[in-house]
């Protein structure tokens, strides 16, 4: 096809979507979706497929792979384009099985499980372990030990196949396996003491199946394997423990595979979207009552007379020449209130720690100034904030959405600096060069060794790291740790 | 119809080739625009005058333009009148580092008596902090 044609697609495609954009209904999309050639379908259903998933990442899913269709919107779209959506074996959403193991499907057949694009294939990983474990020998074949069990090596059985053929190596496995009369029960009995393993099993189940049914000539092995399969996944499900099987199913679950789910789990696959959503619902709790902790420790801080002597000895200080900090300027004994030295951290630390001769109480129970006058930098501040009992709210993903700018009052902000070669290593992350510290003294009032009316952002050059107050450690001791799937 | 493909490839390279030039320019009217529009600054300026000085600076390290470095180097000039504050040369870092030999004689010219002097202490001074931190 030619540039021009290509580009003329292209135009018309994206003057179709802007024109259609506010005109989008189910009944529009199907006539639009008609019209579309083969190729573009099959275009159109793998960008579906990529939508989808983008979108199911998006959602509070995200850490645990989950792919749940949420939105009323793509479930119109699933349900109009279902019957089409897995017309072509060629397509590379569809999961095919070779000897158990999960490939793709490349040029109308199952590659090898042993191939490099399966095996390097992360999408493949909530099926279990890959192909590794060789059986030593031509026409050996390793069938897949999550669907056939052990073996006596524990790596799965061996099974002598044409092993360049699926449907030969899966039909050797399924021959080598009901040799044993036990084995069903055995492997049954395996899978109900494991749950994250039958999570796996169930993933390849939910696909074996879907796969059979979409082949409108289904592969010789399907009836028997399927049958297999939902035999030894119903009376697995029966004998797990319910809950610690429910834990694992969110990650095998996707937009497609609920019906069969539910088939083979009697109904389980409806039970871990409940379990997710219930999840869900203690985690917001959590994070909500960690929040309410945090605001309530920070009003204490505020309400706490070392932060105000704090406040009040950083502004007066501002326009001093604090022990000789000045040296290197133009001053000596006074300089502007609004102009830097370049010594904000001792500025602050000034704040905070006075020496035994200043004005204002003392801050803590030191016996003397505890930091060499150039002992560090701002972006340092970390290491001496939390060893005085300064915790970064940023760290507390509760509070991870104060700014300087939205920070209450009494805040001590860490910038890192940008534009520059020079790096620090803070609690074993590497930072920027020396940036800036200062103290929000009031709403419009950044203090440090110069009054600042906004942030010290320096145009975007400096990057807010920490936003640190006095927090207790029993305040510290009530926040609860956010439960995961 | 050999010719006639070869013409088609050549008008979309050509389109796509201005409207890359158009961007470009675009950018630059739009800096010249915010920073003509910067006569008096209050109190000590602020960050969205910073980003502006900035985001001029480091396109014209890019795309060098005599026309938008005068008016830059003016409105930095106005800024050290409000605001003496070292890392504010942190700003115009770019081009002063990769167009030194055409920005700073412009720069030179923009910069009052005072300013000049006061531009150099700032330079030393940043050069200090970066080099000894700020504690």
């Amino acid at each position: 096809m030619s540039v021009i044609s290509i580009t003329a697609i292209f135009i018309a495609f994206m003057i179709g979507l802007c024109a259609e954009a506010n005109l989008w209904t189910p009944e529009s999309l199907k006539e639009s979706y008609n019209l579309l050639n083969r190729n573009s379908k099959r275009q159109f259903h793998k960008e579906l497929l990529n939508i989808l998933e983008r979108q199911s990442l998006a959602t509070k899913y995200q850490q645990r792979k989950i792919k749940v269709y949420t939105s009323s919107r793509s479930s119109q779209l699933l349900n109009l384009l279902f019957d089409q959506a897995f017309a072509s074996i060629n397509d590379p959403s569809i999961v095919c099985q070779f000897g158990g193991w999960m490939t793709h499907v490349e040029n109308s057949e199952c590659l090898p499980p042993w191939s490099r694009s399966v095996r390097n294939d992360p999408a493949l990983e909530i099926f279990g372990e890959k192909y590794r474990n060789s059986c030593g020998g031509a026409n050996l074949f390793r069938c897949n030990p999550v669907i056939f069990g052990p073996g006596d090596d524990d790596k799965g059985l061996c099974t002598t196949t044409d092993d360049s053929d699926p449907n030969f190596a899966t039909s050797a496995c399924i021959e080598e396996f009901n040799k044993d009369p036990n084995a069903l029960q055995n492997y049954i009995d395996i899978l109900a003491d494991d749950p994250e393993h039958l999570a796996q099993y169930l993933a390849i189940t939910i696909e074996t199946l879907r796969f059979c049914e979409t082949q409108s000539d289904p592969f010789s092995y399907c009836n028997e394997l399927s049958g297999m399969l939902e035999d030894i996944s119903s009376s697995a499900v029966t004998c797990s423990s319910e809950e610690s099987l429910i834990s694992f199913l969110p990650d095998i679950m996707t937009p497609f595979n609920e019906e069969e789910m539910n088939r083979i789990t009697n109904g389980l696959g409806q039970k871990a979207i409940e379990y997710t959503e219930e999840l869900e619902a203690r985690q917001f709790l959590i994070r909500d009552q960690n929040k309410s902790i945090l605001e309530q420790a920070i009003r204490d801080a505020q309400a706490d007379p070392r932060m105000r002597d704090t406040i009040t000895r950083i502004r007066d200080n501002a326009d001093e020449c604090l022990r000789g900090l000045c040296s290197g300027s133009r001053y000596s004994r006074s300089k502007p209130a609004t102009k830097s030295i370049a010594k904000c951290a001792a500025y602050v630390k000034h704040a905070i720690f006075p020496y035994p001769s200043e004005r204002g109480s003392r801050f803590s129970e030191f016996s003397e100034y505890p930091w060499g006058r150039d002992a560090d930098d701002a972006v340092e501040g970390d290491n001496w904030l939390s060893d005085q009992g300064f915790v970064n709210i940023l760290d507390y993903p509760e509070m991870s959405h104060l700014t300087p700018e939205n920070a209450p009052v009494g805040a001590i902000i860490v910038y890192e600096k940008l534009n520059s070669r020079r790096s620090t290593v803070v609690n074993g992350q590497r930072r920027g060069a020396p940036g800036h510290i200062e103290i929000k003294a009031s709403e419009n009032e950044y203090i440090s060794d110069f009054i600042n009316d906004e942030p010290t952002r320096v145009g975007g050059l400096r990057r807010p790291i920490g936003i640190y107050y006095q927090i207790p450690p029993s305040v510290e001791a009530q926040i609860q740790e956010i439960p995961e799937v | 119809m050999k010719n006639l493909k070869l013409s088609y490839i050549f008008i979309i390279a050509l389109t796509l080739l201005s409207s890359c030039q158009c961007y470009g320019s675009n950018l630059k009217n739009s800096y010249m625009q915010d920073l003509k529009a910067v006569s008096k600054i209050d109190g000590n300026g602020n960050n969205k005058l910073f980003t502006l000085i900035r985001a001029t600076s480091t396109e014209l390290e890019k795309d060098w333009s005599k026309e938008l470095a005068q008016e830059l180097a003016r409105v930095f000039n106005e800024l050290l009148n409000v605001n003496e504050n070292f890392f504010l040369v942190e700003l115009i870092e770019p081009v002063v580092q990769k167009r030194s030999k055409e920005f700073l004689p412009i720069l030179n010219k923009a910069l009052s008596k005072k300013n000049n002097k006061l531009y150099k202490e700032m330079l030393e001074m940043d050069k200090r902090e970066e080099k000894y931190g700020n504690g």
